[in-house]
C-alpha cells in the first residue's frame, strides 16, 4: 500500500500490521463519506482528504482504521468508536470517507 | 495575572495572560516540587484533582468548563516523613497540537512545567486512543505517570488490561484509580513518592526512523535556544514545528521558507504530510505496546443509560426537556423558590426588618456626620446597599442558579444540547459549543465571557462576547426580572422571553454577517450521560459561590461608593436628569432613569431598582404592565455590568469593549422605543 507509513515504524516493535494505518492513496470506489451512513451502520475509517478536518479528528484521537458504528443521524451524527461517542456536524461527516 | 505558584489554595479560572505570551509563562511551581495533571476532557482529571488534594475545584462532565489553571496542594507520605506538594490542573487537552485557546492553556503549562511528575490521566476504556499522547509526553522528557481513571466503568464494562505489563513495557509506573470513590488514590501518591524519591526514569525511546531522526536535529538546530521555552526540549520543537505548528513557529523565529522546506522533507521521508504521519506513527506505537495487553469487550447490549442519551439527542424529546429543565429547574426552582421566597425572606425579614434598622441605628449613634453616616447606611451605604444586595438578593440566586447548572452540567445533557442547537446557532455565526457560555451566562454573564475562549474562531469569541453583554441576563438579573413579570402573568413572561431570543438572533444573525471570518465547525465527544452526584453538585455550587463571593461583592462595595460620592456630589441626579427624556421616549416614568444608571455597576442592581419602582404605592403609583414589559427588555439589553465590562477589556481588549458599550446603548434603547411604540398601537398588555 503505502511503503514509507511503514518506515518511519519499523523500530522494535516491528511494522507487520501498518498497512491499517495507511491514509492517502487512491480511493477505492466503494468509500462513502460518514455523512451518507445510516444509523446502525459499521465503518471503517479510512480517508480524510481535507487536512483541517484530519487535525481535528486526529486531535480528538480518531484515526484511520477506526471501526465506527452509526448511533443516530438526527439533527446530527452520532458515532461510536471504542468506548467513545463523538458527533460532527454535516461539514466534518461529509470529509470523512469510511469503508 | 498568572497562577501564584504560592497560593496552595484553589485559585480558579481566568488567570492567565494574553494569548500572545502563549510560550512564556514563567514556571508554574517554585522550587520545582510540583505535579502537573494532563488529560483530555471528561476522564475525570479535575475528580483526581479533588482526591489528591482534598480541596474543592470545578468538575464538570462538560468538555471545556474548566479555563484556566486550578492549583491546590497535597499530602506525601515518605519513608522519612510527610511532605506537602503542589499539585496544577490546567484545562483538557486531546493532543499536543492545541486547537483551542483552552488546549493552548493546558500545553503552555506542560512548556513552562518544572514539574517533577506529570500524571497523564485518561479515560481506562480508552486507552487505545490516549496511550498515544503519553508517548507523546514521555519522548519530551517529562516524568510521567499513567492514571487509567474510571477503572470501574472499565471493569463493569468488561474490559480487561494487563496493567503490570503495560507499566515494564512503558517504563512508567501504571495506576488504576476511581478518583470519585477515591479507590487506588494511596497507591498513585505512592507512585508519586518513589518519583519524587528515586528521581530520573528513563522511558523507552520512539522508534523513528533514523532519516527522520536526522531531520529532527537539522530542524532543532535553527531554533534559537534563548527562545525556547524553558521545558521544551529542542527535538520536540522541532517534531511540533514539522506537524505544522506555526505559531510554535513564530513563537520561535524561525524562518518561513525554511520551516515551508523542511516540511517538504519530512514530507518526502514520511511519504505523506507530517502532521499526518506523526499522529499516526505515535498511534501505530501505542498500538503495538497495548497488543496482547488490552482487551474490549465482546458485544455491548444498549442498556438504559445509553437508550436515554440516544432519546437526548432527538430534537423531539431533547428540546421538551429542554423547556422541562428551564422551567422547573430555573423558572420554579431559581426564580421563584430562591429570587423569591429565600430572597423575600432574606431580604424583606431579616435585612430589612432587623439588620439594617439596628445598623442606621447604630450609625446614627457612633458616626458623628450625616455625609459619613450615608457612606455606610441610608440609600446608597455599603452596607445597606453594597453588603445588603449582595447578600440578600444576588447571593441566593446566583446559588440556585449554580446548583441547578451542576446539576445538569455533571449530568452530562449540554453536549447533547450543543449537539441540538448546533444549526440555529450556526444561523448566528456561532456553533453547538458557545451553548456552554450562553447558559452560563445566565448565571453570571461575567463568568461567562471568560469561558468564551473555549470557542475556536475570533469571530465565534468576538460574536458571542457581544451577545452576553447584550441579550443573555445573568441569573441576578434575571431572577428579579422573573418576579417582576411574572406577577403579571406567565404570558408576559413568555412574551418578554420571545422578544429577547428575537433580539438575540436578530442581531447576531446581522452580526454573523458583518463580521469577517466563519464559525468553526461542530464537533464534540459526547461523555456517557451520568447521575449527578449530590455531594459533588453541592461542593461545586460553593466553589462557585467563592469565586463570585471574591470577585463580585468588592465590585458592589465599589459600586455603593461611587453611587454614595455621586449622590452627594449631585452628579446623580445630574445625570438622572439627562436620562430623564430618555425614559420618556420609552414610554416609562422619569425615575426609572435611576434603575438604568445604577445597572451598568450591578445588572441586578438596576433591575432591583426597577421592582421598588414598580411596586411602590405610598405616594406614587406602580407602573404599568406595558411600562414594566418596556423596562424589562430595556434593561436586559442595556450595558452589561461593571465586572463584565472589566472581563471583556481582559479577553478581547479596550477596543472591542467600548464598542460594544456604545452599540449595546444604541440596540436597548431603540429596541425599547421601537416596543414601547408597537405595545402603544397595538396594546397587546
Amino acid at each position: 500500500m503505502n511503503e514509507k507509513v511503514g518506515m518511519g515504524t519499523n523500530g522494535p516493535e516491528g511494522s507487520q500490521n501498518n498497512k491499517k494505518h495507511a491514509v492517502t492513496g487512491e480511493r477505492p470506489p466503494e468509500l462513502r463519506p460518514l455523512s451518507d451512513l445510516k444509523p446502525g451502520e459499521k465503518g471503517k475509517v479510512r480517508d480524510i482528504p481535507n487536512e483541517e478536518i484530519l487535525r481535528k479528528v486526529l486531535s480528538l484521537g480518531i484515526y484511520p482504521g477506526d471501526s465506527l458504528l452509526v448511533l443516530r443521524k438526527k439533527p446530527m451524527i452520532v458515532f461510536r468508536i471504542g468506548a467513545s461517542q463523538f458527533t460532527f456536524d454535516h461539514r466534518l461527516a461529509s470529509g470523512i470517507f469510511v469503508e | 495575572m498568572r497562577p501564584d505558584p504560592n497560593n496552595l489554595n484553589t485559585s480558579t479560572a481566568g488567570i492567565l495572560g494574553p494569548t500572545t505570551l502563549e510560550h512564556q509563562a514563567p514556571e508554574l511551581f517554585v522550587g520545582g516540587d510540583g505535579i502537573l495533571l494532563i488529560g483530555a476532557p471528561n476522564v475525570g482529571k479535575s475528580s483526581l484533582f479533588n482526591a489528591l488534594t482534598g480541596t474543592y475545584v470545578t468538575v464538570s462532565n462538560y468538555p471545556g468548563t474548566t479555563v484556566g489553571i486550578s492549583m491546590g496542594r497535597m499530602k506525601i507520605d515518605y519513608p522519612e516523613g510527610k511532605e506537602f506538594l503542589k499539585v496544577a490542573d490546567p484545562p483538557g487537552l486531546y493532543s499536543l497540537l492545541p486547537l483551542t485557546e483552552e488546549e493552548r492553556v493546558a500545553r503552555r503549562a506542560i512548556f513552562a512545567s518544572n514539574a517533577h511528575c506529570l500524571l497523564h490521566v485518561v479515560d481506562a476504556k480508552n486507552l487505545p486512543r490516549q496511550l498515544p499522547m503519553t508517548l507523546r509526553l514521555m519522548e519530551a522528557g517529562y516524568p510521567v505517570i499513567l492514571v487509567l481513571n474510571l477503572w470501574d466503568e472499565f471493569k463493569e464494562l468488561g474490559y480487561q488490561l494487563q496493567a503490570e505489563k503495560l507499566s515494564t513495557q512503558l517504563g512508567i509506573p501504571v495506576v488504576c484509580t476511581v478518583a470519585t470513590k477515591g479507590e487506588g488514590i494511596e497507591e498513585l501518591k505512592k507512585s508519586i513518592a518513589r518519583v519524587f524519591s528515586h528521581g530520573k526514569f528513563t522511558p523507552q525511546k520512539m522508534p523513528w526512523h533514523k532519516s527522520l531522526e536526522a531531520l529532527f536535529k537539522e530542524v532543532a538546530e535553527t531554533i534559537p535556544k534563548e527562545k525556547l521555552p524553558a521545558h521544551l526540549k529542542r527535538n520536540i520543537a522541532a517534531i511540533l514545528v514539522l506537524e505544522g505548528d506555526d505559531r510554535l513557529a513564530r513563537f520561535l523565529d524561525l524562518d518561513p521558507e525554511r520551516v515551508k522546506s523542511f516540511r517538504a522533507r519530512a514530507r518526502h521521508l514520511a511519504g505523506q504530510a507530517f502532521s499526518i504521519f506523526a499522529p499516526l506513527f505515535y498511534k501505530h506505537v501505542a498500538d503495538n505496546i497495548l497488543k496482547g495487553l488490552f482487551q474490549e469487550p465482546g458485544g455491548r447490549e444498549p442498556q438504559f443509560r445509553e437508550k436515554l442519551s440516544q432519546a437526548l439527542c432527538n430534537p423531539l424529546i431533547g428540546f421538551p426537556a429542554l423547556l422541562l429543565v428551564l422551567y422547573f429547574g430555573f423558572y420554579e426552582f431559581v426564580g421563584q423558590f430562591g429570587a423569591g421566597t429565600v430572597v423575600g425572606w432574606l431580604e424583606v425579614d431579616l435585612f430589612g426588618s432587623h439588620i439594617n434598622p439596628f445598623l442606621n441605628q447604630l450609625a446614627n449613634h457612633i458616626l458623628p456626620w450625616e455625609w459619613l453616616q450615608k457612606l455606610f447606611v441610608g440609600d446608597y451605604g455599603i452596607l445597606t446597599l453594597g453588603i445588603t444586595y449582595a447578600i440578600a438578593i444576588v447571593l441566593p440566586v446566583v446559588f440556585f442558579f449554580f446548583l441547578v447548572f451542576s446539576m445538569v452540567e455533571d449530568s452530562g445533557y449540554f453536549p447533547r444540547l450543543a449537539m441540538l442547537v448546533d444549526k440555529g446557532f450556526k444561523k448566528i455565526g456561532l456553533n453547538g459549543r458557545a451553548v456552554i457560555p450562553m447558559v452560563l451566562g445566565l448565571g453570571c454573564d461575567t463568568m461567562a465571557t471568560m469561558t468564551t475562549r473555549t470557542l475556536e474562531t475570533r469571530k465565534e469569541r468576538f460574536l458571542a462576547t457581544f451577545l452576553l453583554s447584550l441579550a443573555i441576563p445573568c441569573s441576578a438579573q434575571l431572577g428579579i426580572i422573573m418576579a417582576l413579570l411574572g406577577s403579571r402573568g406567565f404570558s408576559v413572561w413568555l412574551g418578554y422571553l420571545g422578544v429577547i431570543i428575537l433580539i438575540l438572533f436578530i442581531v447576531g444573525w446581522v452580526g454573523a454577517k458583518i463580521l469577517p471570518g466563519q464559525a468553526a465547525s461542530f464537533y464534540m465527544e459526547l461523555p456517557p450521560l451520568r447521575l449527578p452526584k449530590i455531594s459533588n453538585v453541592f461542593r461545586k455550587s460553593f466553589a462557585r459561590m467563592r469565586w463570585y463571593f471574591a470577585e463580585v461583592v468588592p465590585l458592589f462595595l465599589i459600586a455603593s461608593v461611587i453611587l454614595w460620592g455621586l449622590d452627594l456630589s449631585g452628579g446623580l441626579t445630574a445625570l438622572e436628569k439627562g436620562m430623564r427624556p430618555l425614559m420618556g421616549l420609552l414610554g416609562l416614568p422619569g425615575n426609572a432613569a435611576e434603575s438604568f444608571l445604577i445597572g451598568f455597576f450591578r445588572r441586578d442592581f438596576g433591575a432591583a431598582g426597577l421592582f421598588k419602582l414598580a411596586q411602590e404605592t405610598p405616594g406614587q403609583a406602580g407602573m404599568t404592565t406595558q411600562q414594566i414589559f418596556v423596562a424589562s427588555v430595556t434593561l436586559t439589553l442595556f450595558v452589561p455590568c461593571i465586572a463584565q465590562f472589566m472581563m471583556m477589556i481582559k479577553e478581547r481588549g479596550i477596543k472591542f469593549a467600548l464598542a460594544s458599550l456604545v452599540l449595546v446603548t444604541f440596540i436597548a434603547f431603540s429596541a425599547g422605543y421601537l416596543l414601547n411604540g408597537f405595545l402603544t398601537a397595538v396594546p397587546l398588555l
